[in-house]
């Protein structure tokens, strides 16, 4: 019995230590000056907020984002030359499972078209 | 051994983890909380179960399960879960009479058990800065993939003593979650219909779970999100009907349990880890079962 358990023990802990080390804490950027702020509801807590920040992170024009998970926004940096509208950003929110009540964009715009 | 008495023993003691829920978010408990779309989320339970008794044959139940779980989000509303539980159930006692008495009689066996497949949709939502309220019915099927004909020197296992059922077995509940960002609630109740393979049976099965949780501290060590940790409290209240062999009901068998399983959580944003200890309030175990010691669960999840 004691080398059934161990067997079974040394599995699973090959298996913690796989998705562990593929997930281990990336550094988190800061964003100091925001292209665009977005109000997220919903969002309340550190594991749900990876969702989010991979979903805007897969978006082309992203180069930066900071997750504020307290004050319940996310801010984006744009990439050179490019932006994001307003209903690209509201999309990728909703598909993490969240609300995006309100998006600022920094120039005071809201594009309706994403630009190159 | 009689198989009436070992009904009563492992099913007692089983009655506990054969319910368990395989993707809480909590520790015991399911949640409605969401699954972004195209993302997934893994994670690794360990869990010991122990009974014992007092009685004349010393019986003592050990069971270590280790639930692999997969989650994917389908869509933002729709999650797909499926549960692969790694199980060593192991049986000791000690028979005053007969060929083997005074002897220490061991019996068990390891192995993958029943994989459990199931679909969770969110009906409702209502989001707020900082708070989550979300209902989500969901509906799976326990799979005849664990054993159920393994046999050691003494014959073939009694059927609460393999790994798996050896029958098909739906099972459909609902998640009521409300996060905010200090505290969380879920209750989920889970009805699960245990159907018949070779002649037996397992009774039904119904459980409603329980669980708050509180945030201790937040951990802003690594800057931007921080880590939260959580004080837990959760409730579990579990039924199991009677096992019936060829349409007879088995007395030793089934009953009711209910759980506190206070625990500790912590939370980053691309893992989980959390442990409890699920302590027996109320026990009604119909017939000569065993009474419940403890179950201790250890879990891991990780954003994928």
């Amino acid at each position: 019995m004691p080398c059934r358990l161990i067997s079974t023990l040394s599995v699973l802990l090959i298996g913690f230590a796989v998705p562990l080390s593929a997930s281990a804490q990336s550094p988190q950027d800061r964003v100091a000056s925001p292209d665009a702020t977005v109000h997220v509801d919903g969002l309340a807590c550190p594991f749900c907020a990876y969702g989010i920040e991979k979903k805007m992170s897969r978006l082309d024009a992203v180069r930066t984002l900071e997750v504020q998970l307290e004050e319940g926004r996310v801010l984006l940096a744009f990439a050179e030359g490019k932006s994001l509208t307003k209903e690209q950003i509201q999309r990728a929110v909703t598909e993490a499972g969240f609300t995006a009540r309100r998006v600022e964009f920094a120039d005071g715009s809201a594009p309706e078209t994403s630009s190159p | 051994m009689s198989r009436l008495f070992l009904y009563g023993a492992v099913g007692g003691a089983l009655l506990l983890l054969l319910g368990a829920a395989p993707a809480a978010a909590q520790i015991t408990t399911n949640t409605a909380l969401p699954v972004t779309e195209g993302r997934g989320i893994f994670r690794l339970q360990s869990t010991v179960l122990r009974s014992t008794d007092s009685g004349v044959m010393n019986r003592e139940v050990t069971v270590y399960a280790f639930p692999v779980v997969g989650v994917y989000g389908l869509t933002a509303d729709l999650a797909l879960f499926g549960a692969v539980p790694v199980l060593d159930k192991n049986l000791g006692a000690t028979p005053p009479q007969g060929p083997r008495s005074g002897e220490r009689i061991e019996r068990g066996l390891t192995g993958v058990g029943d994989v459990r497949l199931f679909a969770r949709y969110t009906a409702w939502a209502r989001n707020r800065a900082g708070e989550t309220q979300r209902l989500a019915p969901l509906a799976g099927l326990e799979l005849p993939t664990g054993a159920d004909d393994a046999t050691d020197e003494f014959g073939r296992l009694p059927r609460p003593l393999q790994l798996g059922s050896g029958s098909w077995d739906p099972f459909a509940g609902l998640v009521f979650t409300w996060q905010t960002l200090r505290w969380q609630v879920d209750v989920s109740p889970v009805y699960q219909i245990n159907t018949k393979a070779n002649g037996f049976e397992f009774g039904d099965e119904a459980r409603l779970d329980v669980a708050g949780k509180y945030r201790l501290l937040v951990d802003e060590r690594s800057g931007g999100v921080p880590g939260f940790l959580y004080g837990n409290l959760e409730t579990n209240l579990i039924w199991q009907g009677k096992h019936e062999l060829r349409g007879v009901e088995i007395p030793n068998s089934g009953g009711t349990a209910w759980l506190l399983a206070p625990g500790l959580q912590y939370i980053t944003r691309t893992f989980v880890v959390g442990g409890a200890v699920q302590l027996p309030v109320v026990q009604d175990v119909n017939g000569t079962a065993l009474e419940q010691e403890f179950v201790t669960t250890l879990s891991l999840r990780v954003n994928i």
